[in-house]
Order: structure tokens, then sequence, then C-alpha cells
């Protein structure tokens, strides 16, 4: 049992790791609109949008 | 004009009345109104009819659409542009709140507007919010989006930008979800050691579980909680007791504790327990917030939707463009367009007008103007165009005073100690009381310190109200989202609370019992055998007319003959109507009229039908009460409410609707002034209304509920915002927050159970960490689930009964 004294501080710093990607996650505003994403997985990509090429007016 | 009844609207899906059909290729398409088919239209020609492919797989219904004809060109001005777009190096943002967003093909929709026009560089829209935010290139117009949303069906409207604000509420939910994050790894790896603790971990293995358990709750504790510490120090301050107060003092005593007992070697460790209470009482809060944020917002929104553009004279192009209201300024010449709102306090210039100030004065009389006099923003131009010049700016202007008046109110506003604040009260002081008790009878009866002092901190940790301060902000934010999902906006928490305690509800008349427009009650024909093809007369030359009563002798005619044969085809030519008098026409050798006859009451109006000279038929109009009005009164006083009419229209006829709808106390021809005051001498009571006369006493009573089609300044002056039209939802709101607080109690008496056989077993030295571990979650977990079986409720009774009498009403208490 004494491997447990190297492992749970393993295990911590694993989690901390977690914790900070969380924390960058959020600063990153990925969290800010929990609505949306989910309907726009949703959708099928049918083009890439180029400007260019498209010309559809009113 | 075929009808066939209950078919759907192939664009909004909307039950269609009277089928609008379009020529061509899509002819065997069926809309409800020319909005849709327009939008139809465009869609399908553009090439974007993935839309109705989207839709199909959707259950949520649209709505029909109402075309506006603005051309947004007030939004490309300069000095808007200033106020609500945030320009970043070449490009220009702005935001807008879209009506009739409503499922993924809209979402679908909106997003491809980059590829529509060529200089938008992109759209994204946040579907919770209803809002779009649009990126443009340096250089191009906002107009031309608005323009291709409002083509769409989505109305838009500008959203001011206050950078600042927005930025700082967002960071402030960022770290509120980090604090929730933190706590949550924290305390499940807590978890996993405290388990083996309990298992009979022994030894140096036990030591070393120990100091990790206290390392990881110590982000928990120290950073975690701080609006708890925060919100605890406020209320300290303020001389008040909240709920915070008691949680704060378990946390730190419990920590205290728990580290004197590791450096002493004892067991009571409570880390565990704090730990996932700061994390679900921080997930409860939460959702409260979020929830009432998102009706702020709502509300907020829903006072863009008072029509907010006006026609400004432009002397420099010598033609009218658009302005917004925001910016008008004294000696501006503007043009009120019929059924437009008087933008601000000014002369007219024009000849005359005909007015409704029934928003400002809540009498329905139109009011005839003539040239330079006086007009008051707010009231509504039922007559033709006329031109005026602008005298005041806005915040001198009467709606405006009204509204620095509404204000003033507001902040006055009379705040109740919240029930679970009463009860935290009372809580602290019997915990403290008993603690006191437990240690010096423990002390004197035993002579062992460490033991008595054992047992009075666990008494106080395991008494610690992890349940009352759960419950009531789940079963709020509950009760607020289901509210808001039925179009009822309510502005904070409190107010639930507020409205179960209510004892007396004071009801506008104008639109809120009847319906704020006129509708024919009788026609009298003088040559019974021609019925159909008097209706028929009436109905050809009327039904190009824009005065407010030929619309509503056109929507009553059609009532009248759904689904059948209506009108008979006439051919009437030469349509003229006369300004101030009616219309007339020409079929075959007869001469028809139509024009007023003499006005006998206010809200009561007679028109005559001539021919040739020779009265043929007498249209009686009336401000029709509600059908669902009566039923309506009955239920509020079944539920134990007093009811009041309260009005500023003529007394005989505020009489007659009370008489109807048999309310015994009325209040007529009350001005805005005399109404606030007679809801301030009337404490705890509830008032509807919508207009800006009713604006002062809604911002005066203790709770007040704006109906739809409320003018802005009545918004901001309420409380409950009701987005539906139909009283209904003034009982669906009623009963979801008596049984909110219902819920409330029931939790409240549910912990207390479980504090009490904690505190037995505290006391008689029982208790250990373990069976802390076991009962403060477990007294979280029957309050979730009790509040979560209570949102079910409410969704099922919503599902079954959507418009009337919900089940849950039923259980008011009847006094």
């Amino acid at each position: 049992m004494n491997i447990l004294v190297l492992l749970i501080p393993i295990a911590i710093a694993i989690a901390g790791g977690f914790v900070f990607a969380f924390i960058w996650a959020t600063n990153g505003g990925q969290y800010d609109d929990l609505e949306t994403p989910a309907f726009k997985m949703l959708l099928d990509d049918e083009q890439i949008i180029n400007k260019s090429q498209n010309n559809k007016k009113e | 004009m075929s009808t066939t009844i209950n078919t759907t609207c192939d664009h909004c899906g909307d039950t269609v009345i009277t089928p609008y059909k379009n020529s061509g290729e899509n002819a065997n398409y069926t809309f409800c109104c020319q909005g849709c088919l327009t939008v139809f239209e465009i869609i399908n020609s553009t090439g974007y009819s993935k839309y109705y492919d989207l839709k199909r797989g959707s259950t949520e219904k649209g709505s029909p659409v109402h075309l506006s004809n603005e051309k947004f060109t007030y939004l490309d001005q300069p000095d808007f542009l200033s106020k609500y777009a945030i320009a970043e190096d070449d490009k220009f943002k702005m935001q807008f709140f879209l009506e009739g967003i409503h499922c993924v093909a809209c979402l679908w929709l909106v997003e491809k507007i980059p590829e529509m026009i060529p200089d938008v560089l992109q759209c994204s829209l946040n579907m919770g919010k209803s809002v779009v935010t649009v990126e443009i290139a340096g250089g191009s117009k906002f107009s031309i989006v608005a323009n291709k949303l409002n083509q769409l069906g989505y109305k838009p409207h500008p959203i001011t930008n206050d950078k600042e604000q927005v930025k700082l509420s967002e960071s402030e939910d960022r770290s509120f979800l980090i604090k929730i994050g933190v706590a949550f790894a924290c305390t499940g790896n807590i978890m996993l050691l405290s388990i083996s603790t309990y298992a009979g971990a022994s030894g140096p293995l036990l030591e070393q579980f120990k100091w990790y358990t206290l390392l990881l709750s110590m982000p928990v504790l120290l950073y975690s909680a701080i609006p708890f510490y925060q919100s605890a120090y406020f209320a300290l301050i303020n001389r008040k007791l909240s709920i915070d107060i008691p949680i704060v003092i378990a946390i730190i005593l419990g920590t205290l504790s728990g580290i004197y007992n590791i450096l002493t070697g004892g067991d009571h460790l409570y880390f565990d327990s704090l730990c996932s209470l700061i994390f679900l009482l921080l997930s409860a809060r939460f959702l409260l917030k979020k929830s009432g944020q998102k009706s702020m917002n709502a509300s907020e929104i829903a006072s863009l939707f008072t029509n907010k553009v006006t026609h400004r004279y432009n002397s420099i192009l010598g033609e009218y463009e658009e302005a917004h209201i925001k910016f008008l300024e004294k000696g501006d010449k503007v043009k009120v367009e019929t059924n437009e709102m008087v933008p601000a306090d000014g002369l007219l210039q024009s000849y005359s007008a005909t007015l409704d100030c029934s928003l400002l004065t809540g009498e329905s009389t139109p009011i005839e103007i003539k040239k330079d006099m006086l007009l008051s923003s707010g009231s509504l131009n039922i007559g033709p165009s006329f031109q005026m010049q602008v005298n005041n700016n806005f915040s001198e202007s009467r709606l405006g005073k009204i509204l620095s008046k509404v204000e003033q109110g507001w902040k006055q506003k009379s705040q109740i100690v919240s029930f679970t604040d009463i009860v935290a009260k009372y809580f602290v002081l019997t915990v403290f009381l008993v603690a006191i008790a437990t240690f010096m009878g423990l002390y004197y009866s035993t002579q062992d310190f460490s033991e008595a002092f054992n047992r009075t901190l666990s008494f106080i940790i395991i008494t610690c109200p992890c349940a009352l301060g759960l419950t009531t902000p789940l079963a709020l934010s509950l009760s607020l989202g289901r509210l808001s999902s039925m179009g009822i906006i309510v502005k904070n928490d409190q107010t639930l609370e507020k409205l179960s305690k209510a004892k007396k509800i004071f009801l506008d008349k104008t639109g809120t019992l009847t319906a704020g427009n006129f509708s024919i009650e009788n026609i009298n024909y003088m040559d019974q055998a021609n019925e159909f093809h008097i209706d028929s007369i009436i109905y050809h030359l009327e039904h190009n007319a824009n005065h407010p009563i030929a619309k509503s002798i056109i929507n009553s005619l059609k009532a009248k003959y759904t689904g059948k044969q209506f009108p008979e085809p006439l051919n009437i030519s030469n349509i003229k109507s006369i300004t101030g008098r009616g219309v007339e026409g020409i079929s075959g050798r007869n001469i028809y009229e139509i024009h007023a006859l003499k006005q006998v009451e206010s809200s009561y109006n007679e028109v005559g039908v001539f021919q040739n000279g020779r009265l043929i038929a007498k249209v009686t109009l009336r401000d029709k009460i509600r059908p669902e009005s009566r039923s309506f009164i009955h239920s509020l006083k079944n539920a134990g409410l007093q009811v009041a009419l309260l009005s500023g229209d003529r007394k005989e006829i505020v009489a007659e609707v009370a008489q109807k709808l048999d309310i015994s106390e009325y209040y007529a021809e009350v001005s805005p002034e005399k109404k606030s005051e007679i809801i301030k001498s009337s404490p705890e009571s509830i008032m509807v209304g919508d207009g800006a006369n009713d604006a002062l006493a809604l911002s005066n009573s203790f709770v007040g509920i704006a109906v739809k089609g409320s003018v802005e300044v009545s918004l901001r002056a309420c409380e409950v915002f009701i987005s539906k039209s139909g009283l209904s939802s003034i009982r669906t709101l009623l009963a979801v927050s008596h049984n909110a607080i219902k819920l409330i109690k029931l939790n409240l008496k549910f912990s207390i159970c479980y504090n009490l056989v904690g505190s037995v077993l505290a006391i008689s030295g029982k208790i250990d960490p373990l069976w802390a571990a076991i009962l403060m979650p477990l007294s979280s977990f029957t309050v979730i689930l009790t509040t979560l079986l209570y949102g079910r409720n409410i969704k099922q009774s919503i599902i079954q009964n959507p418009d009337i009498d919900h089940k849950i009403f039923r259980k008011l208490p009847v006094s």
C-alpha cells in the first residue's frame, strides 16, 4: 500500500489539471451561451461559405 | 375565396381562419396572413427553402408574421451608430433583439445572412435571448441587414450596447461558474478520501488522508465560499439576519474544529460535509441567478417593442427620414402616420388630427385636435397622418415626467423581509441558545471539557440550515423559469413571495378586462330582408379604410361569417374616404355612405349606413368585456382576493362593467396621480394595468403586473410583465407563486425534522463525521427531489390545460 504515497499526489495533480482546463475554458467564453450550440450541432455543413462566389441578392 | 377551417399556415403553423393563397407555382400552399405569405415567397425564391425542412422536425410553433413598413434607415445615422454600435478596427458590431425566433430553422436562416448580403461578415444568434450579433464591414449599412431580417419575418430591435455593463455581468457569471467548478472538483476528491477513512483506514495512511482532505478543502473554503462570506458580512453591517449567517458560522466552526482535530489527532473532521454543502448551495444560487437574469433581459427587451421610430423632416434633403425618438430635438418637424404614437410633446402643424389618448388618460373617446394645439407624447394617431413640431425633449414631456416619477416610486418600493430570512432569525437564536445550554449542561454533568465542546460543535454543524438555503433558490428558479416559458416575465424572485401574500387586486378596465378596441355589438337593419346584402356593402366600403372603427367593423364582420361565403360580390366604385366624416361609394345607380352618427358615450359608438341619403342600417360598436373576464374575477374571489376596478374612464361605463363582472368596489374618472394614491392607501395589493396612466400606480403598488400591449413606462414600473394576451396568465402567475411558497414551507418542515434528529444525536454524543456525511446530504437530496417533483407537476398541469383553470390553481387556499 505504500505506493499510495506516490499515487495520491499524482491523482490530485491530474485533477488539478482538469480544474485548470475548466477555468481556461470558462474564461475563454465557452460557457457563455449554453443554448445555441445545442441547436447548431444539429445543422449540417452543406457548403463552405465563400463570400466572393456567393452573389445571391435579395 | 374558399374557407376551410382547421388548416394550418404553411409558414408559421398557426391555425388559419381566413386563408391567404399564393398565386402562380406555389398556389397549393395556405397562409394565415399576408406577412407569412410574403416571407414564404422570399425564402423560397432566394433558395433557402431548406428552412421548412428543418422546421418540420421541430415541435416549437412559430407565430404569424407582422411585416413592418420601417425602412430602418435610422440605423445608419451617425448619432445612432455612436450609441448602439461597437466599432472594432474596420468592423462594426450591433446587437438586435429579434421577434419571432423559435426553433433551429430560425437559427439556420439567420446565420445564413452573411451568404445573402456580401458585406455582412458574421451573424451569430443567441437562441436563449433571441439576440443576434451582426458584424459588418466598415462602409456598409446596418439598414440593409435589418431590412433583410424584417423580410424574413424577424423584426429587429437594436439594443443599446453598454459595453462596461455587459463585460461586468459576463465576468461575474464566469467567476461564479469557476467557483462552482472548483468546489465540485475538490468535493469529489475529498469524498473519495473520506470514504476510505470511514471504511477504516488507519495508521500513517489515515494521517496522510486527513492532511489531503484539509488541503483539498482549502480552495473550497477560501475561494468558492466567498459569496457566502460577502453576503453574511453585508447582512451583519446592515443589522439584518440572513440565511447566510448560520451557514457561515457552521463553515467557520467546522473548519476550525477540523484543523484543531487534525493537529491534536482527533477524529471529528467535517470537511466532506462542508464542501458538498458549499457546492450544492452555490449551484442552487447560480440557477436562481441565471433564471433571474433571463427574465431581466426579456423585460428590458420587451420595452423595445413599442414603436420608437418616427419620420423627421430633414431640411437639407427636403424630405422625411426615419429617426429614433431618443434623438429628437426641440424644433424638429415630425410626421406622424396613422396608428403611430406621437413621439414627443409638440404643436400640431396640420389642419387637424384625431388622437386616442387612452394610454395617458384611460379614456377611450378619440380626441380631435386643431392646428397649433398641444399634442402629448404617448397618444396614438388614429386619423390620417399629420405634421407636428417638437416642443420639448423627451425628458421634459408629459410621458417623460411620468417616467421619472415612476423611477422614484420604483426606488422607494417596499422590500419585504423574505420568509426564509425570518425563519433564519429564529433559527439562529434557537441554535445558539441550545448550543450554550448543551455545552453548560454537559460540562457541569461530565466535567469533560473536550467532550462537551465536541458535542456542541457537532450540534452546530449538523443543524446548519442547508436545506433552507437550498430549497428557496431552487423552488424560485424553477418557478421563474416555468413562468417565463409561458410568457410571464417576473423581474425578481421576491415578487413570487409578495404575490402569495397579497390580499387585494386592482384591475384596470380598458385593455385588461375589456378588449381595448371596439367591436360590433349590434347591427340594426332598417330593412331586415337585406341583412347579408347590407353587410356586404359595409364590407366593400370599409375594407380598405384605415380608420380603427372601420377595422373593427371588418374584423367583427369576418368573425360573423366565419366559414361562410362572404361577402357577396358587388361592384362598388369610386370609394372615397372623407376625413372626419366617413366613406362613400357608388354601386350602379345607388350612392352608399357610412358615417358616424352622434356619439352617445365614450366607449360606445354609432355608425349609420345610408343608401342615397336614406338610413338603411345602424351599427352599434362597443369596447366589449373580454369573454373570460367574468370567470377570471370569480376565480380571484375564490382565491380569497378582494377585487377592485380602477379606471380613468367615465363613471357610467365603469359602473356598468363593474356591475356586469360583479365587482362591488370601483373607482372611475381617476387621474394617474389619484390612482397611485388609492394604491398607496391599500397596502399589500396587486395592480394590473397597461397604459401610461397606470404606470405610477404600478410603481407604487405592492406588486405591479403589466399586461400585453403595455407602454414602455408601465413595463419599467412593473414587477411582472405578461407578454401573452388573456387573463389566464394572471391566474397561472398567482397559482405558481402560491405553490412555490407552499413548497418552500414544506421543504422547511422536512429540514427541521432532519435537524431535530441530528441535534438529538449530536447532543447525546452519538454523532460522528460519518453521521454528518449521511444526514446532511440526505436532507439536501430530499429537498431537491421534492422541488423537482414540483417542477414536473407544474409542467404537466400546463400541458394538460394549456389555457384555463390550471390544476394547481384549484389548490389555492380559499379563505
